[in-house]
């Protein structure tokens, strides 16, 4: 019974030797220096995200509410504003552009900690079987927000579930084992931080560097080798990498700069006409007959009191026509700014007097679309600068923007324009 | 970033056998209290009179260590909940574990050995000049993989009416530029060296 305890004590060896672990930059400094970039950065990524899920106005029910049981994780949702109009286009670009860059330093913190995963004995009290527990949390929520973002932006559905579903309850894990995390690291953090200086230690080369002292988190290497690179160096990788994957991807937020997100769905342009900007539902995936969008087409306005009002394209060209310049901005992360042209929303409620309703329920030509009928807010409908646009960057709307007639408020997720506008129907909750 | 960054050059004493008693020391002088040295742990020393002692030996940590521990897995298990009865869950709890299993049994060990195997290339200097370029051209893959490899190309075209074939040959061109420059920063730095 001796010998055999002694060999569970001993451990199965391989990772589980902690001998076996040799990189002597790892260190609860090196580790600290990775833990407050993302503290940073994480922290501007979970609020982006919180804010792009009100963004949508969950409240209004439909396809609105993509997680219809979000219950209290929803306490916090707020209607959506309506200016300043960049709003949603920097919060999104930078939820998108901020979490590709952190991937190498999420890989560099999970490298840095690997020997704590194959710690032997693996459980050595509750707190620390908790603390494992909580380290799940993170480790899998970050890395399945990682891969859920990552393949969405580039429409690899490959997971079989929604999207929506998946990331934000996710998140919530993420969020719960993050908060704790930080509560109780924190403290280590500064600690490790203060043991030395940065600016010291991006001067020291390779050949003198050695391993921290000994921690009582048993991140340092017991047996070291030669270091092969400097702190400094490796620092630089990493921060190299978050500098390019955002060199790669910013174009697909900011119109001049697009040809150079050259890995991105979205670097690509599609030709230097004015109806020649990122499309993300193409006219022949609607199913839509060409004709219903012709001369056939009439727009229907009704009312909370009932009352309709049907109009042809020529009729709405004769109302008071205005111009907006608005960016259209995905919860991919890409966006593009581009004139419209057409009828404020607001003067169309008034034709049925339902300027003063809560909601509008907005239903396009599509069928079968995701997101084929939807509402925005009364705040939405009364805007200004919200249209019902009718041309874009002076011509006609093409099939593949929403000719006849389609959606643009300012501040809102780009689903939300909606295209091949039918019937509006002002008041009615979805 | 930086896969494990030991060499190997001489054989390493760990031998799968191990000694206990060294084990045994190492968790004696390591605290396991995650709560830092300042706090000790009360397995190792006699026990005192200090409220909350006693917790602290059949916990491992003190109470707010627990109460922090507790509102995560509270939270977490109220997210759960509310997917409880969605039929994506399971596949939703798959990619979560999975996701993690993935990369900390898989890709991590994988770039490891490849680490290792470019360890003698550290002789001649050249190991960073090989290791940077491939480590940001896997990086590229990890990310970009769907569209290099063309994953989404149906989506791509209805949705956006545009092709996923031309990721393939950017990707290799940004490759071959990172490495082309690595090479050159070698030669210009071995040729300084000479000099």
């Amino acid at each position: 019974m001796g010998a055999l305890r002694e060999r569970i004590e001993a451990g199965p060896g391989g990772p589980f030797d902690d001998r076996s672990w040799r990189s002597p930059l790892r260190g609860p400094w090196l580790t600290s220096v990775l833990a407050l970039v993302l503290l940073v950065g994480l922290l501007v990524v979970i609020v982006t995200g919180l804010l792009s899920y009100a963004a949508y106005d969950p409240v209004l029910g439909g396809s609105n509410e993509q997680t219809p049981a979000r219950g209290l994780l929803g306490a916090y949702l707020f209607p959506w504003p309506t200016s300043p109009a960049w709003l949603y286009r920097v919060n999104q670009g930078t939820h998108v552009l901020l979490g590709i860059a952190l991937i190498p330093v999420v890989l560099a913190k999970l490298w840095s900690v690997a020997p704590k995963l194959f710690e032997w004995p693996p459980v050595r009290s509750p707190a620390q079987a908790l603390e494992r527990l909580s380290l799940l949390m993170i480790v899998g929520g970050i890395l399945f927000l990682i891969v859920t973002g990552v393949m969405n932006i580039q429409y690899d559905y490959a997971w079989g579930f929604s999207f929506y579903t998946g990331h934000f309850y996710a998140a919530w894990v993420f969020i719960a084992g993050f908060a704790a995390h930080v509560a109780l690291k924190l403290p280590v953090m500064v600690r490790s931080l203060r043991s030395r200086s940065f600016v010291k230690e991006m001067g020291v080369a390779t050949r003198d560097t050695v391993a921290e002292p000994r921690d009582p988190d048993l991140l340092v290497s017991r047996n070291p080798a030669e270091a092969t690179i400097s702190r400094r160096g490796a620092l630089a990788v990493v921060g190299g990498g978050s500098l390019g994957l955002l060199a790669l991807s910013v174009g697909q937020s900011i119109d001049p700069l697009r040809p150079t997100a050259l890995l991105s769905p979205r670097g690509q342009s599609y030709g230097d006409g004015p109806n020649d900007f990122q499309v993300n539902t193409t006219f022949g995936e609607t199913g839509v007959d060409p004709a219903e969008t012709g001369a056939l087409w009439r727009l229907q306005l009704v009312g909370p009191a009932g009352r309709v009002v049907t109009l042809r394209r020529e009729e709405l060209l004769t109302m008071s026509m205005v111009s907006e310049e608005l960016p259209i901005s995905c919860v991919e992360g890409w966006s593009t700014s581009q004139r419209w042209t057409g009828v404020r929303l607001r003067e169309l409620a008034a034709l049925v007097d339902g300027a003063d309703e809560d909601s509008v329920f907005v239903e396009s030509l599509q069928k079968g679309g995701a997101f084929s009928t939807h509402s925005l807010s009364g705040r939405q409908v009364r805007a200004a600068r919200t249209l019902l646009a009718l041309k874009v960057n002076g011509v006609d709307l093409s099939l593949d923007h929403g000719f006849p007639a389609r959606i643009i408020v300012p501040a809102a997720p780009g689903v939300r324009n909606t295209k091949w506008v039918r019937t509006m129907t002002f008041g009615r909750p979805a | 970033m930086s896969p494990d960054a030991g060499r190997t050059t001489e054989p390493s004493d760990a031998a799968p056998g191990l000694d206990p008693v060294e084990h045994r020391s190492r968790a004696g002088d390591a605290n396991p209290s995650p709560d830092g040295p300042d706090r000790p742990d009360g397995a190792d020393r006699a026990p005192t009179r200090r409220p909350g002692a006693a917790f602290r030996r059949l916990y491992g940590a003190g109470p707010l260590h627990l109460v922090a521990m507790l509102l995560a897995v509270a939270l977490s298990v109220y997210a759960v909940t509310r997917i409880l009865d969605d039929p994506s869950v399971v596949r939703i709890a798959l990619w979560f574990v999975g996701a993690a299993l993935v990369w900390d049994l898989v890709l991590g060990p994988a770039v490891a050995l490849a680490d290792r195997l470019l360890q003698p290339l550290h002789r001649v200097g050249a190991l960073n000049h090989v290791r940077v370029p491939l480590l940001g051209s896997g990086l590229l893959l990890l990310v970009w993989a769907p569209s290099i490899l063309q994953r989404s190309e149906g989506v791509v075209r209805t949705k956006a009416g545009l092709d996923q074939d031309v990721f393939l040959g950017r990707w290799l061109l940004i490759t071959a530029v990172l490495f082309a420059v690595s090479a050159a920063l070698y030669v210009l730095r071995s040729r300084r060296h000479r000099a």
